[in-house]
Order: structure tokens, then C-alpha cells, then sequence
């Protein structure tokens, strides 16, 4: 029973919407940056031998489309976006956005390069089961108009949270085990990997853009351990993570190095995992935050 | 919270979670599920290769196709790279001529539709380049390379 019980707490943690609903909207507004920025479309005109669509995609003979025709869905999935942010038919917005990704990063060469954008499949299928829509939207603004009153247990508003936040758990879990089954321990520590990518960043690409500035390869000028010292951090803080689900002194520590640890990648070897990045909103539980400034 | 429901989000909860698990007990990438094997290989810590396409202008030069969006944004140069079929790409193999063509056409296309501000080329050569990592970057732009494949492979320029 006790098991049951503590099991059940994990899961459904008593949330305020508010919550929840904040993350929706700083969720989606981010993903909507993102997805501008990236014109997925051009793979419908590319030469086919370049094409690398996921695997789930060739399996069940769905083609890339046209142009135009993935243009059209670039629109709708961003319009989704739009309409997720401002709570404006929440829920299905969500779904429209999660099977928008899981076909248009799907055709990106995902298996590939795509480990920064599983985010955008993932938070959006639990935004779309949730009621991330119940406040701060259209839809509650709607609802009060009609005259009709929401009452939800507040366990409600905890769950998508703590599945984001185990996900994220998973992510960084799982490339700390990665790179103890690929290489070993601490053997891939002292491979000088990361010195490699810190300087491979601004001789080419190892991902869609470059290193942003030579942080890394001045650091290495000045201290030739550095890519040692920094990849014992990064594997630490990969391998910890989970720990930040049931401790705080990890979630204040570990979620905010590893955060650190990502951006410090985008800076120094170009790869960037924005929608990861983004993810980390649902850590915040921003009512609290709001009411430590009003006190 | 009814137990139906809790039951909707344990299945979500299997969804999300159990597919990746899977993924990391097979260590196999299925889209959107992946063991996250982010620089988890080791490899030769003073080296790096890549395959790299490098463009004659018809007015002389040459020019590095990196993000300069001649090909569009979705062909990066790593794209490229694994297009061309990456560290097994050799001189003469099967299909080089062909998708040199194919690039050096669609280069084209975007060019004369006012897609892209690339010059016009006269020629289109695959390279592989490789670099002795310094931390100085001193060697930036002058790797070691090696002609994997030009179209046209002739001295006729381009059509």
C-alpha cells in the first residue's frame, strides 16, 4: 500500500493550472520560434539520395511530399503553435502540433540529427492528453463567458510536469549511458573528446551550425585539461540528473548545470538543443515563483 | 482524479517512456525515440574528416559549401557529408557522378530562380578534407584534400 501510495504522489503531485499553463504558453511560443526558423518544406525538392526521413517513415511508405503540399503543413503546424500559446482550443491544438513534428522532423533526417527536437513529439503529446488549457487561454475565457466553471483535482495540472521532467531525466540518463557503453568509465572521460569537439565546432560542422565563438579552443590554449575537467562535468551532471526528480538539492544544482552545460555546447561546439533547452520550463513551478515576489 | 483517467495517463506515461527505454535496451534510434548516444564514440582526439563540396565560379576561385545556403538550409554541410556517403565515399564509386550531377542541377536551379546569391559555377568537385586539430585553429582554412569526384569530371566546363 505504501508503495502504491508514494507511487501515486510521484506521478500526480498537486499543481496549480497556473502553472501548467504558463509552461504551455512559454512552451509553445519558443517551439514556434523554432519552427520559423527551420524551413523544413526545401526537403521536398532536395535530390532524393540526400532524403534521410525516419525509418518509421520508410517502413510505412510515407512519402516527402511536394513543396507546396509541406509548405500547406508547415503552416498549420505553426499556426497550432500560435493557437497552443494563446490556450485557443488547447488541446487540440497540441495534437495538431505533436503529429506536425513527428511527420515534418520526421522527414529533417531525424535519426540523424534529430535527438535536439524529440521535445517537440513529446511535450506537445502531453500538453494535448493534459488540460493545460483550463486557464490563462481563450479557452477559459470562452468558458467564462458561457458561464461555465472548471473544478479539476489539482493533481491535474502535476502530472504533465513531472512526465516532462521525467522524460528530460531520460535524455541526459541515457547519453551518460551512451557514452559508458560506447567508449566505458571513466574511460570516455579521458578520451579527449571533448577537446575534439571543442575545437571541431569552428573547423566544420558537427551539427547544423557552428561553434558561436572560440570560448573552448581559448580555453584548451590557456589550460590543456580543460576538455578532461569539462567532460567529468558533463558526464556527472548527465548521470545525476534523475536525481533532481526526488532531491531538491539536485534540482536546484544539477537541472540548472546541465542547462549551462547545453548552452555552453551551442556556444563552443554549435550544436543547439533548443527544444530541450525550452523543456526545462516545466521544472519551474511559477506560481510559487510569483508569489515568492509578491510577498 | 477518476481511475479511468489516471489510467490514460499511465498509458501516455508507457507511450513516452517505454518506447525510449526501448530504444536505449536495443541501443537503436527510432524516430522519435533514441538512446541519446550525443559524442558518445571516441574517436582520434587529433583529427577530424569530412566530405566537403567546393565550387569553381565561372569567373575563378573557388567557393566551400558551407551555410551560405546555396543548396537551401535543409542540405547542411553535414547532410552533405552523409549524402555522399560520408568515410565510405572513394573515387569512382557507384552513383558519385550521377548525384554530383544531380547537386550541381539543383545548385543551378535554385541559382536561376533567384533562390540563392551562389555565383555561377563551371565546375563542382567533391573533396574530402582533413584536419590536424589545433587549439590555436591556425589551419582553419587550409585542410588536406583529397578529389573524391568533379562534375563535369572532364575539362569541359559545366552546361
Amino acid at each position: 500500500m505504501k508503495f502504491a501510495a508514494a507511487w501515486h504522489r510521484f506521478w500526480f503531485p498537486p499543481r496549480r493550472a497556473e502553472d501548467l499553463a504558463i509552461c504551455r504558453i512559454l512552451f509553445a511560443t519558443g517551439m514556434f520560434l523554432v519552427g520559423v526558423s527551420r524551413p523544413i518544406h526545401e526537403w521536398g525538392e532536395v535530390p532524393a539520395f540526400y532524403q534521410r526521413p525516419a525509418v518509421f517513415l520508410r517502413r510505412l511508405d510515407i512519402p516527402i511530399l511536394d513543396t507546396g503540399v509541406l509548405q500547406g503543413m508547415e503552416l498549420v503546424w505553426l499556426g497550432a503553435m500560435v493557437t497552443l500559446a494563446l490556450g485557443w482550443c488547447s488541446r487540440t491544438s497540441a495534437a495538431i502540433v505533436c503529429l506536425g513534428s513527428l511527420y515534418l522532423f520526421g522527414i529533417d533526417a531525424p535519426e540523424f540529427l534529430g535527438r535536439s527536437v524529440t521535445s517537440g513529439v513529446f511535450v506537445p503529446a502531453i500538453l494535448a492528453v493534459s488540460y493545460c488549457g483550463d486557464v490563462l487561454s481563450v479557452d477559459a475565457w470562452r468558458r467564462r463567458r458561457r458561464g461555465q466553471v472548471i473544478d479539476r483535482p489539482a493533481e491535474e495540472y502535476g502530472w504533465p510536469a513531472r512526465l516532462v521532467c521525467v522524460f528530460l531525466s531520460y535524455v541526459f540518463c541515457a547519453a551518460g549511458v551512451a557514452k559508458i557503453r560506447e567508449t566505458g568509465f571513466p574511460e570516455w572521460i579521458f578520451a579527449d573528446q571533448t577537446t575534439r569537439s571543442l575545437l571541431i565546432g569552428h573547423y566544420w560542422y558537427t551539427s547544423r551550425s557552428r561553434a558561436l565563438w572560440p570560448v573552448g579552443a581559448q580555453l584548451l590554449q590557456i589550460y590543456a585539461g580543460a576538455g578532461v575537467a569539462l567532460a567529468v562535468i558533463t558526464q556527472f551532471a548527465e548521470l545525476l540528473y534523475p536525481l533532481a526528480l526526488f532531491v531538491r538539492a539536485a534540482r536546484v544544482t544539477v537541472v540548472p548545470l546541465m542547462l549551462a552545460i547545453l548552452i555552453g555546447i551551442t556556444v563552443t561546439m554549435g550544436p543547439f538543443f533548443h527544444l530541450t533547452i525550452l523543456a526545462h520550463v516545466f521544472w519551474v513551478p511559477w506560481s510559487s515563483v510569483d508569489l515568492r515576489r509578491r510577498r | 482524479m477518476s481511475l479511468r483517467r489516471r489510467w490514460v495517463v499511465y498509458g501516455l506515461v508507457a507511450i513516452v517512456l517505454g518506447g525510449n527505454l526501448a530504444s536505449l535496451i536495443f541501443n537503436r534510434q527510432v524516430w522519435p525515440y533514441s538512446p541519446y548516444p550525443m559524442f558518445a564514440d571516441a574517436e582520434d582526439p587529433h583529427t577530424f574528416e569530412t566530405l566537403v563540396l567546393v565550387g569553381e565560379p565561372a569567373d575563378g576561385g573557388e567557393i566551400w559549401f558551407e551555410s551560405q545556403g546555396y543548396l537551401g538550409d535543409a542540405l547542411s554541410p553535414m547532410i552533405i557529408n552523409s549524402g555522399f556517403g560520408g568515410r565510405r565515399a572513394r573515387p569512382g564509386m557507384t552513383g558519385l557522378d550521377e548525384h554530383l550531377r544531380e547537386t550541381y542541377e539543383f545548385y543551378e536551379g535554385r541559382r536561376r530562380q533567384g533562390l540563392s546569391s551562389a555565383p555561377p559555377l563551371r565546375r563542382l568537385q567533391l573533396y574530402r578534407f582533413s584536419w590536424t586539430l589545433r587549439p590555436d585553429l591556425a589551419n582553419l582554412r587550409t585542410p588536406r584534400r583529397t578529389l573524391i569526384g568533379s562534375y563535369p569530371s572532364d575539362d569541359r566546363p559545366a552546361q
